[in-house]
Order: C-alpha cells, then structure tokens, then sequence
C-alpha cells in the first residue's frame, strides 16, 4: 500500500494550523484532514488561512462537519442548507473535494430513511458546482443511523454519484458492527475511512461513546483493537478501496502533548497500518 | 403495484413549471465585433437596455444578448474565465415558485442586483460558474418591454436568414463528472436522459420537451488536479441553432463571410439530423446550425 494514501487530521494534533501543516509535511504526509474551525479560528482570518494550506502542497482529504440535514420545518431545513452552503464555501477555499455529513444524534433527529437520502441528494446538488463529494457517515451515537449500516441505505436511496459513505474504525469497534458486511458495498462507494482506536476492551453506555470518542482516542496500533482494526484495513483492501485513510484521533493526550511527540506516534501508526496491509498480502 | 401508464420515469413531473428558453447571454470583451457577427448569421438588433450596455438581438424565436457592461455578472465572467456564453434564461410558469422550488433542491441562488425601475431576474448557479436566469413574462409581456427600449431598425434592415430557435446547449464538464451534472439537471429541472452517443455525450430533455442539453465530458480537465478547479474548466460550449433550411442557411453564411469549420454534414449522433458548424469569427464563440426530420 501507498502511505501517501494515509492523512491526519488537524485535530489529532496539538498546535496552531501552521504548525500542523510545517510538521505533516516534515513527518512525510501528503494529505491532511481539516474542520471548518481550522479555518475560522486563524488568527489572520478564514481566508488568509484558506491560502496557506493551497501553498503547502497538502492535499486536503476531507473537510468537516455538517450535520445531517434532517428536519421537520421548512424553516428548519431552510437554516440548515444556509448552514451546508457556507461549510462548502469553506471547503472548496482550500480545494478539498469532500465533505463529511455525520448523523444526527439530535432527539429530535428524522427517522424517515427516505427523507434523510433526498436530504442527502440536496446537499449532493449543492456541492456538484464545486466538484465536492458529499460523504455520509454514522455516528456510533447517532440517533437514528449509528452504524455504517444503516448510513450505506441511506446512502444507496440517495443514488447519487456523488453522495457516498465515510468509514470511521471507531465508530465500528463501539458499536461492533461486523466488519465482513463491508464486502457488499462497492468499493468506489466508500470516499473516506477514518482510523483511530480505544484502549477499553468494551463500552456499554451511549453517554461514554461520546466522552472516549471526543476525548480518549489513541492511534491505529495503540490500542485494544488492533485485530479488528487488521481485518478492517484487509477487507476493504482485497474489496478494491484504494480511496484516501485518515488518523482522527481526537485525544486530550494528544492535545496536551508536544506536537514532535504527538507526530511521531502518528508516524509509527502508519507504519504500522502498511505493516499490516504487507502482512496481509504474504 | 405502480401502474405502467404513470411511471414516472418516462415522463417526469415538470416541477419547475419549464416553458422553452427565453434568451442567451454572451459575455465578450468586444460587444461591436460580436453584434457584427450576429448581423452576419440574420440577427437583428432590436433593442437596447435602459441603464446597462446590454443589447438584444432576435431572429425566429431566438434571443441573444450582448453583455458589456462593465458591473455585470457578464463582464465578472469575462475576467474571471474569459469571453464565453454566460447565462442562459429559462422560462417558468412562475418564477416565484419555480426559484424556490430550485433553490429548496440545492441550487445555488445569485444575489439579485437590479437597478432602480428593473426587473429582479432570479437566476441560480450552473456548470461552470454560469447563471441559469428564470423569467415568466413571455410571450405578450416580455422582459424587454420593461427593461429595454426599442432600436430602430437599420437602413437596409438586416435579413434573417432562417434560424427559427435554439435547437440545444452544449455543456462541457470534466470528465468523470458527467455523471453528477446529469442529477443536478434532473434534481433541479427534471431533465431526462434521452440519448449517450458513442463518444460519450449525453442527451438531456428538458420535461416541457422545448430545451436540449448535450453533457460533455473533456478529457482534458481533470477534477481534483490543483491548476484546474471544476469552476474554471467547465462551461457552455456552444449553442445549436435550428433551421427549416440548412442549404440556404450554408449558402448566406458563405455569402456574407461565415467560414465553415463543418460544411452540412449528417449528425453522426442523430439520425435524420443534419448540421453545419462555424468557424469562431469572434473568439470563442462558433456555432452549430441543425436541421431535424420533417415532422411526421
């Protein structure tokens, strides 16, 4: 496998987005992922912000997060495609093609699988001037769609180019999906697979999801999971997905870290990722 | 079970309330040069905007405008992505319903900027950074009459030479993305496939039967890379324009110094359809002429 194909988003790292973009290129990684506070947050302003990450060569992998669009008012729906609209702004200011829709964990959050996948279909209308994907992904605690499951029927309803499926690992180990599912759905269907891992063997409460997703994730080969992780990695390779990976470790460790520190754990990480594809393919 | 006689998926639903294309808008740098060429292929100029420096030209049923006016969305595009077909206007049943029926699936809106006394023409964003316009006043009351003044006519007054209405519109898009500006069309307008020709173009009607748009894939400008963001490299292509008379229309062009990139030829894609295309006399703009099958 290509490392080139592994990223990292911003927010596994500590440091100004500067830093961050210095040191992934330092460290040898060729994409980056981002969220709209990236942007946002910079000191000189979104657009200054917008212009360092086009001259630092990175490729920006996916950009995140709206929420899901469900919603019961037309006012609501109204507000929330205002909402959609500037996040692609922000997206396609630094010529990232994907936008990741997580799902709702709202309690108010629609049911309706046919309404969420025309909602899908709007936002894939809204990005196709920009060239932007839409990619659709499961929250463990999501309200409704908390597996990638249930995301690939909303995805397949939605039976748009452009519309496809993010793969979080995370998600998957909270909820232990099974992974051999994944086989079903063609590989061009999937446009992101996000990896990180826990150090628990098992969660049980919806409430925990949230604080060890946010707070207590470690890197690919720290953690509990690393079998899963394996089978995870093997299966959508031998399934044809040569799309991009990302390490999204959201982690107070890491945030309290020293970015050289917090980097070349990232490192060994993907190292370890390739070491697993190899082991795999002999 | 769904009765065969209401499948939708032979005939869409004209959501939008679709009627034809009102009028097509050219951005060029030099608004003179291409008025002449219009004037060369039958168009007469026939009316001026109040305020702006936007002329009309007609000839059949076909509207062109020139845009030149230095704040128009015309002249933005001209600097942003060169001379080109800017926008094209649409007619609906009615346009308040119509642009909010767009915009609720996903359509982008254009902030409106009409001056004092003038029409607010509602348009939304389409390939290439392109306006699609949506306009109800057709037919007897028309846009013009409240936002143009009449020219008088030349002296000899211009002679049509047979163009009776735009017969389609050529979109080119990257390649690969093909695909999801066929959805944006049958999302927004329920435009249905009728045809993929072997080159890999794509035929779409529109659900009043009245507007045609060929996809075009170019294998030149691939999304993703840096240098070619979607927004630079796609756009309207080129306009087709039909005619009762191909020869006659081949001979006028010839005669009033039209070169012919193509001379009449049978259209490879469509059987029973004949066509010509110029050569650009004003850079870029060429245009394809076509004759279809004598109704049955």
């Amino acid at each position: 496998m290509d490392i080139r194909r592994i990223g990292i988003n911003s927010a596994t790292l500590p440091g100004t987005l500067q830093e961050k973009i210095d040191a992934a290129l330092a460290a040898g990684f060729g994409a980056v992922e981002l969220s709209a506070k990236d942007l946002l947050a910079h000191p000189e302003g979104a657009t200054v912000a917008a212009r360092r990450v086009r001259e630092s060569s990175l490729k920006v992998s996916a950009f995140q997060v709206l929420r899901e669009m469900g919603s019961n008012t037309e006012r609501e729906f109204e507000y929330r495609l205002d909402a959609a609209k500037s996040i692609l702004e922000l997206a396609a200011s630094v010529g990232c093609r994907l936008l990741i829709v997580s799902s709702s964990t709202s309690p108010t959050a629609v049911a309706d699988p046919v309404l969420l996948a025309r909602n899908l279909s709007v936002l894939g209308t809204l990005a196709t001037p920009f060239g932007i994907r839409i990619g659709y992904e499961a929250l463990a605690w999501g309200r409704w769609v908390s597996e990638y499951t249930d995301a690939w029927r909303v995805v397949e309803l939605a039976n748009r180019r452009n519309v496809g499926l993010v793969i979080d690992s995370f998600q998957i180990l909270m909820r232990q999906t099974a992974a051999d599912t994944l086989k079903d759905i063609p590989a061009d269907r999937i446009f992101l697979v996000q990896f990180s891992d826990y150090k628990f063997d098992f969660i049980s409460e919806i409430e925990e999801f949230v604080e060890v997703s946010r707070h207590e994730r470690v890197f690919p080969g720290e953690g509990a999971h690393g079998q899963l992780i394996t089978e995870l990695l093997t299966q959508l390779e031998s399934n044809g997905y040569r799309g991009d990976y990302t390490l999204d470790v959201f982690s107070d460790d890491n945030q309290h870290s020293q970015l050289p520190l917090v980097m070349a754990r990232a490192q060994a990480s993907v190292q370890w990722l390739a070491a697993r594809v190899a082991a795999g393919n002999t | 079970m769904q009765d065969p006689f209401f499948s939708t998926s032979e005939a869409p639903e004209n959501v939008l309330g679709l009627d034809g294309l009102e009028f097509v808008e050219f951005a060029a740098p030099d608004a003179v040069a291409l008025g002449a060429h219009f004037e060369q292929m039958g168009f007469s100029a026939v009316a001026k905007h109040r305020s702006k420096n936007v002329v009309l030209f007609r000839q059949g049923d076909i509207n062109f405008l020139i845009n030149a006016d230095e704040e128009s969305f015309a002249q933005t595009f001209n600097r942003s992505y060169g001379p080109g077909i800017c926008a094209i206007a649409v007619r609906v049943k009615n346009v308040a319903s119509a642009y909010k029926r767009a915009l609720a699936s996903g359509a982008w809106d254009v902030p409106p900027h009409a001056g004092a006394m003038e029409l607010n023409i509602p348009a939304i964003i389409s390939v290439g950074g392109t306006h699609i316009y949506f306009v109800d006043r057709y037919g007897d009351h028309t846009i013009y009459d409240v936002d143009f003044l009449p020219l008088p006519q030349m002296s000899p007054p211009v002679k049509p030479l047979g163009l009776t209405r735009v017969e389609h519109i050529t979109l080119t898009v990257c390649a690969g993305r093909e695909q999801e500006w066929i959805e944006f069309h049958q999302q927004v307008f329920g435009f249905r496939t009728t045809q993929t020709t072997a080159g890999g173009c794509i035929w779409m009607e529109s659900p009043c039967g009245k507007i045609r748009i060929v996809i075009r894939p170019e294998a030149d400008a691939t999304p993703g890379a840096a240098a070619s963001e979607p927004v630079n490299a796609e756009g309207i292509a080129d306009i087709g324009i039909e005619t009762d008379a191909l020869a006659d229309v081949a001979a006028a062009f010839r005669a009033n110094g039209i070169p012919l990139a193509r001379d009449p030829e049978a259209d490879a894609d469509r059987p029973g359809v004949t066509r010509l295309v110029t050569a650009p006399v004003v850079e870029p703009f060429y245009f394809e002429v076509v004759q279809r099958p004598a109704a049955a």
